[in-house]
């Protein structure tokens, strides 16, 4: 129990690669159009693909991925 | 409402369609309205305007509003969104008597976000659950009463617009009933509309927040969901995203793209074109006495009309593709691949798009450029569209390959020139739209979100209706100054201004 509790930290978005995802901390405010489009917090992300250029990444959010660029996600902090 | 006496016998009722991008709205709007469809633009802003009336109900006007995540507007097109629904548009726009919010079963939390924002605001609505078989396919049962109890307002299903269920939405449309929900929508639209424009976001718990936990509220006893995993999507985008297979694919398809208008529009054209000269050969044969009235026929106008005739076959087959790829949604993907070689320029993967419908012709590419989020990116991306290598230079490149490339290296070779002719323009729009973008406009990254849609069969009828619309749009813009230009005989200085002016106010209409 200790240890699970000890691996769950905040990192942000932005620097997780593919297969990384993790529980969103704080509504995104800067970004709006993330929290409407559902990254709300609470909600799970998962970065599903990065592309080919190392960037925009796909984000699987709710039931539908979304294209969302590496620098547009600097102010989320997920648990992961 | 001041305009409903004057049309007592006909009175107009305006009904909008409304819901998240690629949530099925253009099938939903095709199949209620069939041809009887008009495109515009709205007064000021390039933004497509599409209205049509309901099949058998002369006196309903739907609307097609740009597809929108949400009420709070980021773009050019979720401002009209927006404000045709608070009846603010300008341009004497009279508000919808009522809204249909169209909800992607197979994405219906997102969806309802919006349709939460449209409750609201006080719009009187029915909602219709669209890609139901998609939903199904995943493991996603909806339960439909439920969710039409939780909303308060009707909900119909429409999955591959199959006819019965477009027939009871039509119905549910006529018989929605205007009088009391009108009065209250008047009353409310007052109150909510100006925070419906500029609502900030802020405060301790935000908006979204609170209609996202209302979503969860809802769709805790409508939905219920089986995990499946492994779709057909997942495979295949496994394949079309990859760093390598992925371009590769890319390259490929759009080269497949070049080569079909290379190879398939030459027939059509040859015919096109020969058909034209004969006429014209006659009907000089025939007007021989009259040299001014016969050139003015065969130079004139039957040439004039046969050069622009001569190109439409490019230009459909162009359409057929671009429409095809956006329907089965490639489009997104190759977004998503494209992005980062765009990005260094400050366009984003969206610029795509328009940049791709340049290559038919600037003006639905500049037409298209309304995806840009923002008037900087929109204007830069305007721009740059015309030195896209436009179908009217490919007559020019085809003659040229046709006569020096192809006797020596075969047909390959012929359209990897084709595609390198078209590299040549995009070399020198990349680093202008750097120029445009980081030094003269000075636009900043534009936020970039874009959805992936599942991968589908595309719908054929909205295929036809947008390759029908741009000919459409090219014909009017063409024919009515082409003619002009290689009628000899006429003064220049008289008929040049003319045409121009036509030309210009059919553009714009």
């Amino acid at each position: 129990m200790a240890r699970a509790l000890k691996s769950i930290q905040t990192r942000r978005l932005s620097e997780l690669g593919p297969g990384e995802g993790g529980i969103i901390a704080e509504t995104p405010k800067l970004n709006e159009r993330l929290a409407e489009i559902g990254m709300v917090k609470g909600e799970h992300v998962l970065v599903v693909k990065v592309a080919p250029f190392g960037d925009p990444i796909i984000l699987q959010v709710l039931d539908a991925p979304v294209i969302v660029r590496r620098a547009d996600l600097a102010e989320v902090l997920v648990l992961a | 409402m001041p305009s409903v006496p004057e049309q007592a016998q006909r009175p107009p009722c305006r009904v909008a369609l409304i819901g998240n991008p690629n949530a099925g709205k253009t099938t939903v709007f095709n199949a209620l309205c069939g041809a009887r469809q008009h495109t515009g633009n709205y007064a000021g802003v390039t933004v497509e305007k599409k209205t049509g009336l309901l099949r058998g109900h002369d006196n309903i006007e739907i609307i097609d509003l740009p597809g929108t995540y949400s009420l709070n507007a980021k773009s050019a097109d979720e401002e009209i969104t927006a404000k045709v629904l608070a009846g603010t548009a300008a341009g004497n726009e009279i508000p919808p008597q009522l809204a249909v919010a169209v909800l992607d079963a197979s994405n219906l939390k997102r969806s309802l976000y919006l349709t939460l924002q449209l409750r609201e605001s006080g719009v009187p609505f029915i909602c219709v659950l669209t890609m139901t078989d998609i939903a199904a396919r995943r493991g996603i049962t909806i339960d439909q009463p439920a969710l039409s109890k939780k909303l308060g307002v009707q909900v119909c299903e429409v999955t591959q617009a199959a006819k019965g269920q477009i027939a009871a939405l039509a119905k549910a449309i006529v018989t929605h009933p205007p009088g009391p929900l009108l009065l209250q929508r008047e009353g409310g639209a007052k109150s909510v509309s100006p925070s419906l424009l500029k609502r900030g976001g802020q405060g301790v718990s935000s908006p979204v927040e609170q209609r996202y936990a209302e979503i969860d509220k809802i769709l805790h006893s409508v939905v219920k969901k089986e995990s499946r995993t492994g779709s057909l999507t997942q495979r295949i985008d496994r394949v079309l995203t990859h760093r390598v297979f992925g371009l590769i694919a890319f390259t490929a398809i759009i080269g497949g793209v070049f080569f079909s208008i290379y190879a398939g529009a030459r027939p059509i054209m040859d015919l096109i074109d020969g058909a034209m000269k004969t006429l014209g050969q006659s009907l000089r044969g025939t007007l021989e006495a009259y040299p001014v009235t016969s050139s003015l026929f065969a130079d004139g106008i039957i040439a004039g009309a046969g050069s622009v005739f001569v190109f439409l076959p490019q230009i459909m087959i162009l359409f057929i593709f671009i429409s095809v790829l956006e329907e089965t949604g490639y489009l997104a993907r190759a977004a998503f691949l494209m992005d980062k070689l765009l990005g260094w320029t400050g366009l984003n993967g969206r610029a795509f798009i328009p940049l791709l419908s340049s290559f038919a012709c600037a003006v639905p590419g500049i037409l298209s450029a309304r995806v840009m989020p923002t008037d900087r990116a929109r204007m830069s991306t305007i721009l740059i569209a015309p030195l896209m290598s436009c179908s009217a230079r490919l007559p020019v490149y085809v003659l040229f390959i046709g006569a020096f490339v192809e006797p020596r290296f075969g047909a390959l070779w012929a359209a990897a020139t084709l595609f390198a002719m078209h590299l040549v323009g995009i070399s020198v729009a990349m680093p202008l739209a750097w120029l445009l973008n980081r030094k003269v406009l000075k636009a900043g990254e534009s936020p970039f979100i874009l959805e992936l849609p599942e991968y589908h069969m595309p719908h054929w009828p909205n295929v036809w209706r947008r390759v029908y619309d741009a000919a459409e749009l090219f014909l009017r813009c063409r024919l009515s100054s082409g003619g002009w230009r290689t009628f000899p005989t006429a003064k220049k200085q008289r008929w040049r201004p003319r045409s121009t002016l036509r030309k210009k106010r059919i553009c714009r209409s």
